[in-house]
């Protein structure tokens, strides 16, 4: 993404407002909030891979609040934070996608990685972002039968999001969120593993 | 399945979830009744609840390989046009240049050539020393980079013909090959004044105009190439030797090691070639050619082939010399018998520049000029001088020269005094130095918080800078230190706009670009007046720089795609527009007073010099590609002008890692001596570990390349245990001192190996292709080896086995959401392994018997036992501490301030009585040179 698609926006307070709106229901808000948590994200994860001095993980979870901090403010009330999550979940699932996509094609392509003189080490091989994209793959097919569990995967799984967090956003009791996520993740297992074993 | 059905399946799993373990089959069986395939599913389920999901983690490379590029196809930047031809590092294509908008030359490299990582980190290296060779009779290298996987070189595009095209059969007449000769011998003059062999001079890698102009192709880059298909008649080997036989020296046939007296060799043969129309040493098959070089009297040959003039005849013999020291000992020298050769002949037709020359006469000059300037740089450094009037109109002054760092120079407008920021008082200060005086006026003495990165107001009479007192920010006060005040509550590397009204700065300070950490830091610009910000880059920018006509802000930033670029900005604000694209690191942007140019700091020439763009101030567009200002030999950062342009102060920097001892007694956990330093190097000493005799110490360097190293416990008799080719990292003693485990990328990604304590003998025990493996732990028995896979947690393995025959076991994850657990020391009486977690989160203790963790501390990192199991050193802050695990109290044991202990950078003798500790110190000299007209 270039500069140019960079979408504008003056102060941290924008992404503030949208939220609000979101919440009140304004089905206009999101929209306009995806563009912007979108690219702080994988500004953020660019910089993760930049990080030099000792070889450091990307944590989903440290991403997406420090998205959060950057666009709504240091300061912004932590009302709207649940709504924020939510959003930079399923994007933080599309960013991570991405790369285990690439991850995964360089490797079955040629064995080899680019020549990039300052290796970056950031953890993840093969095996990781093979299963992620399993689970990207099997959460297409959950997601049409039971959208609400998909939706807790996704945050659970891609956006790093706690129980807690993960209820606040969806609205639910944590106590539903608990009984989604074990049966997402005893079935996720389920078809992964029949998959890996074809 | 239908939606009506999972949600059966949904409520069943969920009530089966909510009873204890035994009750739940006869639930499942009761609730479903007969239908079976419904109750196996739900068991199914039931049996795969246990156990977490890994949390993804993200990874940084990349993407496939297309074969053959298409016309049309983008390269990076680079749009192919047409296949231009084959070489033996791959193929060549035609391609435009859509950034900078001109046509190149892009050389695709062949994946054979590199995919293995020994080999490419090699061509890597010699790419990048090649490419910061800029001669008027070099192809200009502008870029090595990799775009989906595929290795390219962008590099000027010549119009013209290979020389061996060019050579009649009865020979080029002698006029004409001494005009060539002559280029080639003075190109050969410059790369071998920087260091920079070609190794394969050859008529085919001499590329020749229409207008006669010689342009040498692939300097260096033919080393160890393990084929050569260019289709000259030239031949395959198999081995490490490389090169075309008939102009192969014969040191390089024996595969012994080659200097630039080599090159001196080639260039007789070709120069036969030229003349004669043949090969003086051909003998149609490569075996053969290759034993005439070796054997055969060239002297004898000549006389056998057709008549050469005297003098040029005398020259070839001299180049061919078997023994490199009876050759013309430089290609400067053998240019000067050249124009000696030529004298008589009349005016030999040394081609009229080209039109783009003649268009841009003093471009080429400036490129000449700053060729000069760094040949002229690399000497005084070596030579160690201080002031220096010098030849050109340049003089040299180093100002400071104090040991540790003076660091973010900035001149006065007049050029004749420079604030920097140094540590002679204990803390940072800025200091204010009349160039050519000894030493400086300490400005900021009456504070104790660290001040740094001073900025001279355009009217000099103002400074404004960093300061940490009251919580930090920009000040801002007289040249003479008085009326300190505060303009800003946070912020770093301010600097003014021309009319002195305004300062720009960012949040994130710049030191060595290297260090950026992961956040992402915005610009902002303040009123000195009112006081009042604006944000100006709200994505990521640093060291911000006004241009001279107040229109633009200059910075670097790090882009999506993780590159360090260097980009502009209007003052007013708008849409960023990069100036550079590449996997460089370009940081540290000034814009030249006189709007022409950007000097900043990169990387692109091998190692950290000075380079410039020429810009377009009134519209701030980039008119070119990037040029070196100097050549690449030291670390050179922190650039600022004077007012009229003619003086530029630069800071020269080198980092040395540093052993310590300091002696230490357990019981009453005190230290009982001074520490004392036992080794040093230049090239870093860190993350110790001893042997389990106390005798020896193995380490690890870690500047620019990481190698293991052995020594003796008091630093004596140093010996390397790994090559450089690859990066070897976290040395760690087995328990019975036999073996040596380390991580490294030796098979091309980071796994575990260990070697014996003579290097000789290394097994690789991980194959994990990719996962990023680190820091191999001993269990007390040397029986298992932890270690940590970034980002996902700590597995342990058998140290004896065969990576086929291991069953990593996982520790269970950390009971923390999103927290890491690595190990780094097991216990002496093998029960506990101590680790850290992310990020440095904290000490914690992994009990393997029950399979579960305690947290220690809250910070620090690399917890070390001591021998009674009850203590654990770590490292907090740079400092190291002591923590009793029963009790929790923590407190400080070893500081190594002003400096700190570095990261994984101490190690405990296997008596408590000794702790290895490592430090780094930087030593940075600020230093002008003045360009006089």
């Amino acid at each position: 993404m270039s500069r140019k698609e960079n979408p504008m926006h003056d102060s941290p307070g924008d992404v503030t407002l949208l939220l609000a709106e979101m919440k009140r229901g304004n089905s206009e808000a999101l929209p306009k909030l995806i563009p912007l948590v979108y690219h702080e994200l994988k500004r953020l994860a660019a910089h993760f891979l930049r990080d030099e001095r000792e070889g450091h993980t990307l944590q989903p979870t440290a991403l997406v609040h420090e998205a959060y901090l950057r666009l709504a403010g240091q300061k912004a009330a932590f009302q709207n934070r649940a709504q924020f999550m939510g959003v930079a979940a399923q994007l933080m699932r599309r960013i991570l996608v991405d790369y285990a996509r690439q991850r995964v094609t360089a490797k079955r392509g040629s064995g080899e990685r680019p020549l990039d003189i300052s290796t970056c080490e950031i953890g993840g091989g093969v095996e990781q972002s093979e299963e992620m994209l399993a689970v990207d793959e099997a959460l297409e097919r959950l997601a049409a039968m039971d959208a609400q569990q998909a939706r807790v995967v996704e945050m659970r799984y891609f956006g790093g999001m706690t129980v807690e967090e993960t209820a606040d956003a969806l609205d639910i009791a944590p106590r539903t969120v608990k009984r989604e996520w074990a049966m997402a993740k005893a079935w996720l297992r389920v078809e992964i593993s029949s998959k890996a074993g074809q | 399945m239908t939606p009506e059905r999972w949600a059966r399946i949904k409520e069943v799993f969920g009530s089966a979830l909510e009873l204890p373990e035994e009750q739940r089959a006869a639930f499942v069986k009761q609730s479903c009744g007969s239908d079976e395939s419904l109750r196996r599913q739900i068991e199914q389920l039931l049996e795969a609840e246990q156990g977490p999901l890994e949390n993804p983690v993200l990874d940084a490379i990349a993407q496939q390989v297309p074969v053959e590029l298409a016309r049309g196809e983008m390269l990076g930047p680079y749009r192919v046009e047409t296949r231009i031809g084959q070489g033996g590092m791959g193929v060549v294509y035609r391609a435009w240049d859509t950034r900078l908008d001109r046509r190149i030359a892009l050389k695709v490299l062949r994946p054979d050539q590199v995919n293995d990582p020994v080999h490419r980190q090699r061509l890597v290296r010699e790419a990048r020393a090649a490419s910061a060779l800029i001669h008027p009779n070099i192809v200009t290298v502008h870029d090595i980079g990799s775009d989906r996987n595929i290795d390219f070189i962008a590099m000027e595009h010549i119009d013209g013909r290979p020389l061996n095209q060019m050579i009649p059969a009865a020979g080029l007449p002698p006029k004409q090959a001494l005009a060539y000769s002559i280029q080639i011998a003075g190109a050969l003059a410059g790369a071998h004044a920087s260091g920079v062999v070609h190794r394969d001079l050859k008529p085919g890698n001499v590329m020749v105009t229409r207008e006669g102009l010689v342009k040498l192709l692939d300097f260096g880059l033919a080393r160890r190439s393990r084929r050569d298909a260019d289709g000259s008649g030239t031949l395959t080997l198999n081995t490490e030797i490389a090169g075309t036989p008939q102009y192969m020296s014969p040191e390089q046939i024996r595969g012994e090691d080659i200097d630039h007296r080599s090159d001196v060799f080639a260039f007789g043969a070709m120069l036969y070639r030229m003349l004669a129309g043949r090969d003086l040493f051909d003998r149609g098959s490569a075996v053969e050619t290759m034993n005439a070089v070796l054997t055969a009297d060239a002297a004898e040959l000549c006389q056998n082939g057709p008549a050469l003039p005297d003098a040029l005849e005398s020259v070839i013999l001299h180049c061919l010399e078997k023994a490199p020291q009876d050759r013309f000992q430089s290609a400067q020298d053998l240019g000067y018998a050249l124009e000696a050769c030529a004298a008589p002949m009349g005016p030999v037709s040394v081609p009229a520049a080209p039109a783009r020359w003649q268009r841009h006469g003093g471009w080429i000059a400036a490129i000449l000029a700053s060729w000069a300037l760094g040949m002229l740089l690399a000497y005084l450094f070596w030579g160690g001088h201080r002031a220096h009037p010098s030849v050109d109109g340049r003089v040299f002054s180093q100002i400071t020269n104090d040991a540790g760092a003076e660091l973010f120079p900035s001149l006065s407008p007049d050029g004749r005094s420079v604030v920097f920021a140094g540590k002679a008082s204990g803390n940072w200060d800025i200091y204010l130095q009349q160039v050519g005086a000894a030493e400086g006026v300490n400005l900021t003495q009456d504070s104790g918080a660290d001040e740094t990165q001073p900025a001279f107001s355009p009217d000099g009479r103002t400074i404004a800078f960093r300061s940490e007192r009251d919580g930090g920010g920009i000040f801002v006060m007289r040249s003479d230190g008085t009326a300190v005040r505060r303009v800003t509550d946070s912020g770093y590397n301010p600097a003014w706009s021309p009319d002195g009204r305004q300062i720009v700065y960012a949040e994130e300070s710049i030191t060595r670009p290297e260090d950026r950490s992961g956040r992402v830091s915005r610009i902002w610009v303040v009123d000195l007046a009112g006081g009042r910000k604006r944000l100006l880059i709200k994505d990521d920018g640093v060291q911000p720089q006004w241009s001279p006509n107040g229109q633009f802000i200059v910075y670097w930033a790090i882009d999506l795609d993780g590159d360090r670029d260097l980009w502009t900005v209007r003052a007013a604000g708008g849409a960023p527009a990069r100036l550079t694209r590449d996997r460089w690191l370009d940081w540290n942007p000034v814009w030249s007073p006189d709007g022409n140019w950007v000097y900043f700091c990169s990387n692109r020439g091998g190692s950290m010099g000075i380079w410039r763009i020429p810009m377009k101030e009134s519209t701030g567009e980039v008119r070119g590609a990037p040029e070196a200002i100097r050549a690449p030999a030291d670390y050179t950062s922190h650039l600022s002008f004077s007012r009229d342009g003619r003086h530029l102060s630069y800071v020269q920097q080198s980092t040395t890692g540093r052993l310590d001892v300091v002696r230490f007694d357990p019981a009453r956990e005190v230290l009982v001596s001074e520490p004392k330093e036992i080794l040093q190097s230049a090239k870093g000493a860190s993350r110790p570990s001893l042997s389990p005799d106390g005798k020896w110490l193995a380490y690890n360097s870690t500047e620019q390349e990481e190698c293991l190293l052995v020594a003796g416990a008091d630093g004596s008799g140093v010996r390397q245990l790994t090559n450089a080719e690859y990066r070897s990292r976290g040395p760690r003693w087995s328990p019975d001192g036999r073996q040596i485990a380390f991580f490294s990328t030796r098979s091309g990604e980071w796994e575990i190996w260990t070697t014996d304590p003579s290097g000789a003998e290394s097994r690789q025990l991980t194959n994990l292709a990719g996962n990023n493996v680190a820091w191999p732990v001993w269990s007390a028995d040397g029986k298992h080896l932890a270690y940590t896979l970034f980002g996902l947690n700590t597995f342990l393995i058998e140290a004896d086995k065969a990576w086929s025959a291991q069953t990593p076991e996982k520790l269970p994850p950390f009971p923390d959401d999103g927290q890491v657990f690595s190990a780094w020391n097991w216990s002496p009486d093998g029960k506990m392994i101590a680790g850290f977690l992310d990020r440095d989160n904290g000490i914690a203790i992994y009990t393997p018997a029950s399979r579960s963790f305690r947290k220690v501390t809250e910070r620090g990192a690399d917890p070390v036992w001591l021998s009674d199991n009850r203590r654990l050193l770590y490292l907090d802050q740079g400092k190291i501490h002591l923590v009793e695990l029963a009790s929790g109290s923590t407190r400080e044991l070893v500081s190594a301030a002003p400096e700190e202990v570095a990261r994984r950078g101490f190690a405990v003798s296997p008596d408590d009585s000794r702790i290895y500790f490592s430090v780094s110190t930087t030593e940075a000299d600020v230093w002008t040179v003045e360009f006089q007209r």
